[in-house]
């Protein structure tokens, strides 16, 4: 059940990105819900299941729409494994938790990103990097995160009420 | 052993395991070698149909805001730039027309500042098609005061900032308020002239393509090349003094003892528009 719920996320996710979001961008900036998919199922799931989640959507993302085919999958597969460690720590109802962790893996993200796209290319001036590394991408993946997180909340929390 | 050493560290290998993976992948794909994307493409062939719906909604959703605001503004939108196409051809050909004449227009008013004669002006309004250029219908007639046997004239440069009239034929057919002119091109209508330098007079006994040409009464006259014809006024049938054109060639028969000239009309025959009838 869960696995299907997952790949179903990551699959709309995928369309959402390519599609519905570039429309609304702001500032010239798309947000990464992959990412924010990843942070939240983390924070549910914990760090297995979102490490391995993280390689899953970030191949898809890779193989569809990147020239260098494991970028994403790597960056995701981090992010997934070390929010994974703070399921059980933070409180799950408190809306700060995902936004926090969201601002902390977008610049995550963003830093290894240039990384290893400096290491391949070599050919990034330094401004551009860190304009890209600490951009409106912040706020937005924030917002999104939110609304992500009051989705999955939703759906993974439902069978523990039926329970009680 | 080696079980307890994977049962510790199992997390840590598997984390490490996949991001050496990764990172390999990452550096094969880089560097795009045959294999690797022989591989790719296979990968991407399976997922091609997902990349190609998503491309569609992505098409349909970009698709959707801007169709629906082109539909709502495109019908008034066209009716506009049709009229304002309209406006600004119309505008075009004014300014053109306008451009096409400055050169004639510029001509005739020095020559009316300067002018001895009575002139009337009159504007070409038809050709006879057969011999386009040598018959013409002007929009002036008897209720203009013309009479048959009237001299047309048109503005002409000499030198530069000289302007004067250049004789292009006379009335041969008048109505109310039309008259036909035969221009000194044709045949029939033989024009006395004289060169201006010496005085020696002649009769113009052709013509041909943009050129006439010219008899001279007397065979040992002194022409050269670039002389001034005028209009001698003999046999009154043109006024005195107008301008015809230079003498571009001198053609001497010796067995016959005649001497020809060709001359270059100072009009331009095909492209006349505003003419001026002398009274």
């Amino acid at each position: 059940m869960n696995i299907l719920i997952l790949l179903a996320a990551a699959i709309i996710n995928l369309i959402l990105q390519s599609t519905v979001f570039p429309s609304i961008e702001i500032f010239g900036v798309v947000p990464n819900t992959a990412l924010v998919l990843i942070i939240v199922i983390s924070l549910f799931k914990g760090r297995f299941v979102g490490s391995i989640y993280g390689v899953f959507v970030g191949l898809l993302t890779d193989i569809l729409y990147s020239s260098v085919i494991g970028i994403n999958s790597l960056i995701l597969f981090f992010v997934g494994y070390f929010i994974g460690f703070a399921k059980d720590s933070f409180a799950r109802d408190n809306l700060l938790t995902p936004v926090i962790f969201t601002v902390l893996s977008t610049i995550f993200f963003n830093a290894i990103y240039a990384l290893v796209v400096y290491f391949l290319t070599a050919d990034i001036s330094l401004k551009l990097t860190l304009q890209n590394i600490f951009s409106f991408e912040i706020v937005y993946n924030a917002i999104f995160s939110i609304i992500y997180y009051k989705i999955f909340s939703k759906i993974f929390t439902r069978p523990k009420i039926k329970f009680n | 052993m080696t079980m307890y050493f994977f049962r510790k560290y199992k997390e840590k290998i598997f984390v490490i395991a996949i991001a050496a993976i990764l990172i390999v992948t990452i550096g094969l794909t880089s560097k795009r070698s045959e294999s690797m994307s022989k591989f790719e493409n296979l990968l991407g062939g399976v997922l091609t149909p997902l990349n190609k719906i998503t491309n569609n909604i992505k098409h349909g959703v970009s698709g959707i805001f801007t169709s629906v605001k082109d539909t709502i503004n495109a019908k008034e939108e066209n009716e506009l730039l049709k009229k304002e196409i309209e406006k600004l051809e119309s505008e075009n050909r004014d300014l053109r027309n306008i451009i096409g004449k400055s050169d004639h227009l510029l001509k005739e008013e020095k020559l009316l500042e300067n002018t001895k004669y009575n002139l009337v002006k009159a504007e070409v309004i038809g050709r006879e098609p057969e011999n386009w250029f040598d018959v013409f219908t002007i929009d002036k007639g008897e209720n203009d005061g013309l009479e048959i046997g009237d001299t047309v004239i048109e503005a002409v440069e000499i030198d530069s900032n000289v302007y004067q009239e250049g004789l292009v034929g006379r009335i041969v057919d008048i109505g109310d308020s039309w008259s036909k002119v035969v221009s000194i091109t044709n045949e029939k209508n033989s024009v006395a002239f004289k060169i201006l330098r010496t005085q020696d007079g002649g009769i113009i006994s052709g013509s041909s393509d943009n050129t006439i040409e010219g008899l001279l009464f007397d065979y040992e006259a002194d022409v050269i090349i670039g002389d001034l014809v005028y209009t001698s006024g003999l046999g009154e049938v043109y006024q005195k003094d107008i301008f015809i054109g230079e003498v571009t060639d001198i053609v001497d028969n010796q067995e016959e003892l005649t001497k020809k000239i060709v001359i270059k009309p100072a009009v331009d025959f095909k492209k006349l528009y505003n003419v001026y009838v002398i009274k």
